[in-house]
């Protein structure tokens, strides 16, 4: 049963247009049900759990109580980092600290018990049942285009919330990504931090960090990188003409990484809106295709 | 509120200075150690050092460059919590008046989107910031790429029922005050 709470989150209706199209094309290929939390709202990343310790909890929790009222049986996935982590920590403490829960509720005004999983989409498709779906739908493999798979920060990290098994290099977005037929390569910035929200409020600061991902990325051979995450996915990818003026930075597409799979699957270039990068991928993009095709006349 | 101070923010933290042995491993992985005042191992030195720094800790610029990747609590060998303690600190600062101008601006304007529609408007939050902070080109040349494949709306989106948030919001405040 592929059946979740879909909490959506803020970027998914603007900036992060791509990821959306591409998501709900996979989940319509293999059968997933998304059922969105009727009137959630933001959960607050980043300014809330900084400005104030209750609202950083109380504002997933709102949506978190209303997917629980709705839809009492399923777990909540959502697609970004930043939202699946204050979702996460907003259910882990009122699931293991009752005065945290009593002051939650009162706060929301609504009952929470906290009793559903928060799962990030690396989690929902790398589970077997979805990777046997997704395969089956495979119609035209990304031969030999070599792809850096990046998780970044809150994906992952603090692992007590997460519980992801390697915190250090985590592999579930590799084996999603080779069901596309693309190579996935080794590096080492695949955890690092892109500065988040900070490449707003300070950005020489933080202008480097991304600066650095991308260069590993380009010396490990990598074609284009792959987030799970919105804002991630803008950090690493809107800015790169003024990377590239600092600080001589390569230029490299950026996918959500579900964009890749719904190509493998067969999408059009205008269903998941491809054409919206900052960054022009259709040359590699056409190449791992048309490597695919070679390959499977052979 | 009255008791600000290191001893209480350890204990919000939940952390025990003492634990740290000052290794400095949660430095060497920081992505923003480089640009701090104070690295995460010299936080931690002075919550050791106690009253004595708690000024410098809470006055400090690195507390709102911290940007929360977790990275020093992982790696550290002895499970130190550094992110509590500076997620406690900014909490301190912010009841101080010691907030860093630029995180002001960006906080301020992001709550108060929120408090109105409920959602981040990530547009409008980003123009606002620019003319606030004096920063005003900041990345505009991506507005005409973002317009014309309408990856942001050139009006606010309000999620169903925006009142319940600014409820929410307004509740969440009360908890501080009662704690005074």
């Amino acid at each position: 049963m592929m059946k979740y709470s879909f909490f959506p989150g803020c970027s998914m209706g603007s900036t992060a247009k791509c990821y959306r199209l591409s998501l709900e094309y996979v989940c319509r290929q293999i059968g997933m049900d998304l059922y969105e939390i009727d009137g959630w709202n933001c959960c607050g990343a980043t300014s809330a759990h900084v400005m104030n310790e209750v609202m950083g909890l109380a504002l997933p929790a709102l949506s978190l109580a209303k997917a629980e009222k709705n839809f009492p049986h399923l777990d909540i996935a959502t697609g970004c980092a930043a939202c699946y982590s204050r979702l996460k920590t907003a259910a882990h403490h009122c699931k293991n600290d009752a005065g945290v829960r009593y002051q939650v509720e009162k706060t929301i005004g609504m009952p929470y018990e906290a009793k559903r999983e928060v799962l990030n989409f690396m989690d929902i498709f790398g589970t077997e049942e979805a990777m046997t779906a997704m395969q089956e739908k495979i119609r035209r493999p990304l031969k030999g285009l070599k792809v850096a798979c990046y998780y970044g920060c809150l994906n992952v990290r603090p692992a007590a919330i997460t519980g992801a098994p390697d915190r250090e290099n985590p592999m579930t977005m590799e084996n999603i990504i080779s069901l596309s037929g693309a190579d996935c390569i080794d590096w080492s910035f695949k955890t690092e931090c892109c500065g988040g929200a900070h490449q707003n409020d300070a950005t020489t600061e933080t202008r480097p960090l991304v600066d650095v991902i991308i260069r590993n990325a380009v010396a490990n051979g990598a074609q284009c990188i792959v987030t799970a995450c919105p804002l991630c996915n803008m950090n690493l990818e809107m800015r790169q003409k003024e990377y590239e003026r600092i600080f001589g930075t390569p230029r490299i597409p950026v996918f959500a990484f579900t964009e890749l799979i719904a190509i493998a699957m067969g999408a059009h270039w205008n269903e998941i809106a491809l054409d919206a990068h900052y960054t022009d991928a259709s040359k590699i993009i056409a190449e791992a295709i048309r490597a695919g095709k070679e390959a499977d006349v052979k | 509120m009255s008791n600000r101070t290191m001893a209480s923010l350890m204990r919000r933290a939940k952390v025990d200075p003492m634990d740290c042995y000052q290794c400095g491993k949660c430095a060497a992985g920081c992505p923003m150690a480089n640009s701090m005042d104070l690295n995460s191992r010299q936080i931690m030195h002075c919550t050791q050092l106690g009253e004595a720094a708690y000024n410098k800790l809470i006055s400090s610029e690195a507390i709102w460059l911290c940007t929360g990747c977790n990275v020093c609590h992982e790696r550290c060998p002895h499970d130190v919590d550094i992110p509590s303690v500076i997620e406690q600190a900014r909490y301190d600062a912010i009841e101080k008046g010691k907030i860093r101008r630029k995180s002001k601006i960006f906080n301020d304007i992001f709550l108060t989107n929120l408090k109105l529609t409920g959602k981040s408007q990530e547009a409008f939050l980003a123009l606002i910031y620019n003319m606030v902070s004096l920063d005003i080109f900041q990345d505009m040349n991506s507005v005409p790429h973002m317009l014309r494949h309408k990856l942001v709306s050139v009006l606010p989106e309000f999620i169903k029922n925006p009142k319940e948030v600014s409820n929410t919001m307004e509740k969440s405040k009360e908890w501080g005050k009662a704690e005074k």
